[in-house]
C-alpha cells in the first residue's frame, strides 16, 4: 500500500467508503466497518457491521446470537447510518449500556464498551480493503 | 411508554463549536437538545447542534408538518447561533412555538432576528417561512402532557432552568448556571471549595426527585478557581448537588471548549469516583452528540458474564 495514491474520490453512498488507486489502475476499496470485539460475552465471535443493520439477539435467528438468559429475543441493534454506527435497545428487559449509560440509542465511537445483558464489548472502527477480481 | 421523556443531545459544548477528531466523542457543536413524550417535540435552544437535529427532523418526518416546541434557556450566541441553519423553520408546513425570556435588548424574536439582519447573514428571518409564535415562559406552564416549572438560573445575563414533569419521568435541564454564586455560605465556599453549599429551600426543590439532571459543569474545580464569575459551574458544585437531591442521573453538559473527550472522561470519571465515595447512587455521565436516553430511574448495568 505504501506507493498507492491516498483518496482522491469522493466518498459513495456506503458509510465511510472511499475508492483508493494505485498507479498500476488497480482499484482498491476500503470501507469503515463497525466491530464490536467481545471482552466477556458468551460469544467469542467479532461482530462486524458494514452494510446492513445487525440484530443481537438471544434468538437462534438473530445476525448475531448471544445464547444467555440476560439477553432477550431481540435485545438491541447495531445500523450502520451516515452519521455513523448507531445502537439502539430494542426494549430489552436487561438493558443496553454504553460506557456504563442505559441507551435508548447511542452513536458509537471507537473505544466506547457495550453491554448486552450480562455481556461486553469493545466498539471500534476498522478498514476493510478489498480488490474487485479481474 | 409514551408518557416516559426522552432526551436527546445534538449540541453539549459550551462557549463556541469545537470541532475535530479530539472532540468527536462528546461533541463540538453548541447546545441544542431534544426531548420527547409521545408524539410531543420539545426543543432546547439553538446552537449550532440544531442543525443536525432540524436534518434528522426532516428525515424522521418525510415530509409530513413538523410542529414543535423551541424553549431557550437564554440568548447568548452558543445558544442561537444554530438557529439561522435549523432548515425545518424554512418550510412552509412546519410550526414552531418559541419560548424565551425577554432581555435588555429585546425579545426572542428580535435577537433571533438581530442575529439574521444583513450584516451578519445573507437570509433574513423573513424568509422562514413556517410558522413561528413567540411566547414568554412563565413559572409553570404545560406542552401537551409536560408539565413544565422554570427557575432562573445564576449566570450573567441570566438565564432559565427547566423542570419537565410527564408521567413518572422527570427531567432537570440546567445548563449556563454557577450555583456556587447563590449560594447562602458562598463566603464560606469561596475559601473551602469543598465545603458544603447552603442553597434556599426552592433551589433545591427544582432538582429534588429528577431522574435525570443535565447541568452545566464546565470546569475542573483547579480551572474554576479562575474563572469565578464566568457563569459556570465546577465539578465540585455538582457533587455537592448530588449529595443534596440525589437524582437517578447527572449528565454533565456545556463541556469547555479547552476540553478534550480525554479531559471530560477524567471529569466523568472523577464525579462518580466522588460519589461513590459518598455511598451515593447517581448514575454520572457525560453528555454527549447523538445520545438517546430516558429520564426514568436508571437499572444498575447486570453483572457481567465471566470472561473467557
Amino acid at each position: 500500500m505504501a506507493d498507492e495514491e491516498t483518496i482522491f474520490q469522493s466518498q459513495s453512498e456506503t458509510i465511510g467508503e472511499i475508492v483508493l488507486s494505485d498507479f498500476l489502475r488497480h482499484e482498491t476499496r476500503a470501507r469503515t466497518i463497525g466491530v464490536m470485539n467481545p471482552l466477556a460475552a458468551s460469544s467469542e465471535d467479532q461482530l462486524k457491521v458494514s452494510g446492513a443493520p445487525v440484530v443481537i439477539g438471544h434468538d437462534p435467528k438473530s445476525d448475531y446470537v448471544l445464547p444467555d438468559d440476560s439477553v432477550s429475543r431481540r435485545h438491541a441493534q447495531i445500523t450502520p447510518t451516515k452519521t455513523g454506527f448507531i445502537v439502539e435497545d430494542l426494549n430489552s428487559s436487561n438493558g443496553t449500556y454504553v460506557d456504563g449509560v442505559p441507551i435508548v440509542s447511542c452513536v458509537l465511537h471507537g473505544g466506547d464498551s457495550v453491554q448486552v445483558g450480562k455481556n461486553l464489548f469493545l466498539f471500534d472502527h476498522i478498514l476493510e480493503y478489498s480488490r474487485p477480481q479481474g | 411508554m409514551s408518557d416516559e421523556l426522552l432526551v436527546t443531545f445534538w449540541g453539549t459544548r459550551g462557549s463556541i463549536p469545537t470541532p475535530g477528531r479530539l472532540t468527536e466523542k462528546y461533541g463540538g457543536n453548541t447546545t441544542c437538545v431534544e426531548v420527547r413524550c409521545g408524539d410531543e417535540l420539545i426543543l432546547f435552544d439553538a446552537g449550532s447542534g440544531i442543525r443536525e437535529l432540524g436534518s434528522s427532523l426532516l428525515d424522521r418526518f418525510a415530509g409530513k408538518p413538523v410542529n414543535a416546541s423551541l424553549l431557550f434557556t437564554h440568548l447568548h450566541w452558543d445558544h442561537i447561533q444554530g438557529f439561522p441553519f435549523f432548515t425545518c423553520t424554512y418550510i412552509p408546513s412546519n410550526k414552531f412555538t418559541i419560548y424565551g425570556e425577554e432581555r435588555a435588548a429585546g425579545g426572542v424574536k428580535e435577537l433571533l432576528s438581530g442575529q439574521m439582519a444583513g450584516d451578519y447573514f445573507p437570509i433574513q428571518i423573513s424568509a422562514m417561512q413556517a410558522e413561528l409564535k413567540f411566547k414568554t415562559p412563565s413559572e409553570e406552564f404545560q406542552i401537551g402532557p409536560v408539565k413544565i416549572k422554570t427557575m432562573q438560573l445564576p449566570h450573567p445575563g441570566g438565564a432559565l432552568g427547566y423542570r419537565l414533569e410527564a408521567g413518572d419521568s422527570v427531567f432537570v435541564f440546567a445548563t449556563d448556571c454557577e450555583l456556587d454564586s447563590i449560594a447562602l455560605n458562598k463566603d464560606e465556599v469561596a475559601k473551602n471549595h469543598l465545603a458544603p453549599r447552603r442553597y434556599e429551600p426552592a433551589v433545591l426543590e427544582f432538582f429534588k426527585g429528577a431522574h435525570l439532571v443535565v447541568i452545566d459543569c464546565q470546569y475542573t474545580d483547579q480551572v474554576y478557581r479562575q474563572r469565578v464569575g464566568w457563569g459556570h459551574n465546577s465539578v465540585a458544585t455538582v457533587v455537592d448537588l448530588c449529595e443534596q437531591v440525589e437524582p437517578g442521573m447527572i449528565s454533565l453538559f456545556h463541556h469547555d471548549p479547552q476540553s478534550n473527550d480525554e479531559m471530560v472522561t477524567q471529569m466523568v470519571d472523577d464525579i462518580s469516583r466522588r460519589l461513590a465515595r459518598k455511598n451515593l447512587r447517581v448514575l454520572a455521565f457525560g453528555a454527549r452528540e447523538g445520545l438517546t436516553v430516558k429520564a426514568t430511574k436508571p437499572k444498575p448495568a447486570p453483572a457481567l458474564i465471566a470472561a473467557h
